[in-house]
């Protein structure tokens, strides 16, 4: 038998998953009993947005990839590929610490829940914890178990932290074990980043492969996976609180809303204006704007609702890497070296 | 044959994916719409702030006695 003749059993089986394509996208269709365009078309709009940068945080000598706010929105974790971490005061725009990686490719930043702690990987494949009640966050706990890079991390609660990764996969680790326990496979190119569900049941992933996937925490098993997208996605984040709806972006310049009841894309925000990719996500928090960062070294506000532009974010002089949202501010990071922090009007 | 075990865990993958309960758009667009408006006076990127004051960003500006 030709390994590369296609057998019977081979021509069965893509005939069965082209089927069973087809039922997942006329099951979404029937679920679609209104459009989503005309139920939210007789809203006020909100007019345009005035975002401004109200605090610049330098220090970084090199681009910024991956930030993340901490717990009472007062402190941000920033992420440089000069193999640093620093943790802001962003009230007082301080630096309270300072983490020196091992490796400058640090991609991936994350508090734990108490923030005592930030987790950091990147291109040493490597998940690395730092604890801040020790200077410069002491000896790093290193875990390895990925085999590509480390694109994003979240911490599901005090010793348990989720990875996204180069090597297609996402990763449920525990700490205490110092090891991955599950392993979340299905994606079939690099997985760009993941956001967690407020209560940490289930957490969505964006992957080179063109889509999103719905993973379940509890059971472990990936739920439902999101088409659309004509490129990479890039950047995720979830609608805030009751987690029934995430927002994604892309390098079709376009970012998009999946509603998990329904199973299937509500909202697309794109339009000419846009001609470039982009690179993150974030939800404010009423679910009313979407803010994406560009390549074209912008954020675009979004009115996810109207599918409307509604502001721009103009300061960073290079691509925007990541971003964050919170109840009164967005943080964002770039190419530039710096972070801001804005508010609206 | 390694191609094979993975087409018919896809297979499996999907076959679950298609099984999925959906609720209604029209229902879903209505709860969304509900909580956004329910938590709009809370999201300061939405509605701004009452007084510069309220904004613990808000650079303090003025003169100061030294």
């Amino acid at each position: 038998m030709e390994d590369d003749q296609p057998c019977e059993e081979e021509l069965k089986l893509v005939a069965e998953i082209k089927e069973m394509k087809a039922r997942i996208r006329t099951a979404r269709k029937e679920a679609a009993d209104a459009d989503y365009v005309t139920e939210t078309e007789n809203l006020p709009p909100l007019g345009r947005l005035k975002f401004k940068v109200r605090k610049e945080l330098h220090g970084h000598l090199a681009k910024l990839t991956d930030l993340h706010w901490g717990k009472n929105s007062d402190t941000l974790v920033t992420a440089g590929q000069d193999g640093k971490l620093f943790v802001w005061d962003v009230y007082k725009c301080m630096k309270q610490n300072a983490v020196f990686l091992n490796t400058a490719w640090v991609m991936a930043v994350s508090f734990s829940p108490d923030n005592t702690r930030v987790a950091s990987g990147g291109l040493d494949n490597i998940l690395s914890i730092h604890n801040l009640e020790e200077p410069e966050g002491g000896t790093p706990i290193e875990l390895s178990g990925h085999d590509g890079y480390i694109a994003s991390i979240r911490f599901t609660d005090a010793s348990h932290c989720v990875t996204s990764s180069g090597d297609k996969s996402c990763a449920l680790w525990d700490l205490q074990a110092g090891k991955i326990v599950h392993q979340f496979l299905g994606h079939e190119n690099d997985v760009n980043a993941l956001a967690l569900a407020s209560h940490s049941q289930h957490f969505a992933s964006a992957s080179s492969d063109k889509t999103a996937k719905l993973w379940d925490l509890r059971e472990q098993h990936c739920r439902a996976t999101y088409w659309g997208h004509e490129l990479d996605v890039n950047g995720v984040d979830y609608f805030p609180q009751c987690d029934y709806a995430f927002a994604t972006s892309s390098d079709d310049g376009s970012c998009r809303m999946w509603d998990i009841r329904a199973d299937q894309m509500l909202a697309n925000l794109g339009d000419d204006f846009i001609q470039c990719g982009s690179t993150c996500v974030a939800v404010s928090r009423s679910g009313r704007l979407v803010m994406a960062g560009y390549d074209d070294y912008n954020c675009h506000v979004w009115d996810l609702l109207l599918e409307e532009r509604i502001g721009i974010m103009l300061g960073h002089d290079n691509r925007i890497s990541c971003i964050g949202s919170q109840w009164i501010a967005v943080a964002t990071g770039a190419w530039d070296n710096n972070s801001f922090i804005w508010t609206a009007k | 044959m390694a191609a094979i075990s993975q087409q018919k865990k896809m297979v499996e993958q999907l076959r679950q994916e298609a099984a999925l309960e959906r609720k209604p758009v029209s229902e879903c667009v209505r709860e969304m719409l509900q909580f956004v408006e329910k938590e709009k006076e809370g999201d300061c990127l939405v509605t701004g702030f009452a007084a510069k004051k309220d904004n613990p960003f808000q650079e303090s500006g003025g003169c100061s006695l030294l």
